[in-house]
């Protein structure tokens, strides 16, 4: 698979040393484990260079102050110039440093044209009501379509609501392009676990015996083939007491479209409410089950947590 | 309330960090709180760097995802890093270091704000020191 990825997943406003970050180095070490190809498109890179610069700038200036602040007091120090201690990263080879095959993509004049397109008439998956034309997001866009219509799996990877938000879906599935907004789910999509994956799994799996014997199309063992970013709920002593969210299962035949709500108590899985099903094309009523099934889910005491925030909000004024 | 976030000195605020309409608060193990004062009751969606009871949220391999009624993501939190990123809010990104705070590119360290209601608010288009709490949030 081919990962494109957005500026706004890789890195955020801060100046990079010699380590990415554990989020882009957990997707980098995917890539590597998966032999997929991580694609940073040019103009992304222009940007994370950009940002860092801004970074450095704001570290050599304060490095630059703290010089100021020793001088007035007259302490002495060995004064190294701060542009030559504060360096700007090579974000590609911290990258590839990881073992990933990283590519940065060239826009072609088609994407520039494409993109300019798309800016100038507000054509998807841009905002009509945006007042920016987004041109680097439509570049990003139009070189993430143009690999998916030329390789079968390219994955784009961005928060950006021009690239994951709905005005860009029908495009999408036309060209094969996958998108997800988080790297959680870029690891979910390379079927790496992450918290929300083992956990849905894992109600999947109490729930599998009451969904069989309610839609016997699907396969004897579960099979998630995508769900969407989930919603979770804790009640007062940290138990889960309800997650949600759509999600794709394969059936001997095709696919099981739904949306659940799971509906939980202490260990038990007491209540799935599925709605919006699609099993093989076909249209299916919205049910509720009740599989009283034993899940095993993390829970996390907040009793501690909340003594310690009523200390601080109690603190003298 | 006295407190000491970022290797900076809030003394005798209501709220040390105001991210929008969030209060940033840290208890004495390091662990940090944010309390929405958006509405009319003060609302905990973080609870000591964990998702607070009764607020939608989705785990992430590096943090938290706070939702919204809509289901809108808000923003997200890294524990590891104690830093909020912005998704759907219109802010720049909160980190509490250990001697500074980083909001955007700006870094705050060894200040000492007294008496104000809010030490530091961050906004879309700004950032400010030592500022009144504004009319429509709830009071912690």
């Amino acid at each position: 698979m081919k990962v494109v990825v957005n500026s706004d997943i890789v890195f955020h406003a801060k100046l990079i040393r010699d380590r990415l970050g554990a989020p882009t180095e957990k997707l980098l070490a995917a890539c590597r484990a998966g032999g997929h190809t991580l694609i940073v498109p040019r103009t992304v890179l222009l940007e994370l260079e950009r940002m860092q610069d801004q970074a450095r700038e704001a570290e050599i200036k304060r490095l630059k102050d703290a010089y100021g602040t020793l001088d007035q007091h007259r302490v002495e120090y060995q004064k190294k110039p701060p542009e030559e201690l504060i360096r700007k990263p090579d974000l590609i080879a911290l990258m590839r440093a990881s073992g990933a095959a990283v590519e940065i993509e060239e826009a072609t004049l088609d994407d520039f044209n494409d993109a300019q397109k798309r800016a100038s008439l507000h054509l998807p998956p841009g905002d009509p009501s945006s007042k920016s034309d987004e041109m680097r997001d439509l570049v990003i866009w139009a070189i993430s379509l143009r690999l998916a219509r030329k390789e079968k799996d390219v994955l784009l990877v961005s928060v950006d609501h021009v690239h994951s938000g709905e005005r860009g879906t029908e495009e999408a599935a036309r060209t094969g392009l996958l998108r997800e907004s988080s790297i959680d789910g870029a690891l979910r999509a390379l079927a790496v676990g992450t918290p929300a994956g083992e956990q849905m799994t894992e109600v999947v799996r109490a729930a599998w015996p009451s969904l069989r014997r309610e839609f016997p199309q699907l396969t004897e063992q579960p099979d998630i083939r995508h769900f969407d970013p989930p919603r979770f709920e804790r009640d007062e002593g940290g138990v889960l007491v309800s997650i949600s969210c759509a999600i794709r299962l394969a059936t001997a035949a095709g696919e099981f479209d739904a949306k659940l709500v799971a509906t939980l108590g202490v260990d038990t899985l007491e209540e799935l409410n599925v709605y919006a099903v699609v099993i093989d094309g076909k249209e299916h009523p919205p049910i509720t089950l009740t599989p009283a099934a034993k899940v095993l889910l993390p829970r996390t005491e907040l009793k501690a947590r909340q003594d310690e925030l009523q200390e601080v909000l109690r603190s003298p004024r | 309330m006295n407190l000491r976030l970022g290797g900076n000195e809030f003394r005798n605020v209501q709220v040390p960090v105001l991210w929008g309409t969030r209060a940033i608060l840290m208890d004495k193990t390091g662990k940090l709180s944010i309390i929405d004062l958006g509405s009319t009751e003060p609302r905990i969606e973080i609870l000591g760097d964990e998702p607070a009871p009764r607020v939608a949220y989705a785990p992430l391999v590096d943090g938290i995802s706070i939702l919204g009624a809509d289901e809108r993501e808000l923003y997200r939190y890294d524990p590891k890093e104690r830093t909020l990123y912005p998704i759907s809010l219109r802010l720049p990104e909160c980190e509490i270091g250990l001697d500074s705070i980083r909001i955007g590119f700006s870094v705050f360290g060894a200040n000492s704000i007294s008496g104000a209601p809010v030490g530091l608010v961050v906004r879309e288009d700004g950032i400010s020191l030592g500022a009144p709490l504004p009319a429509a949030l709830a009071r912690l």
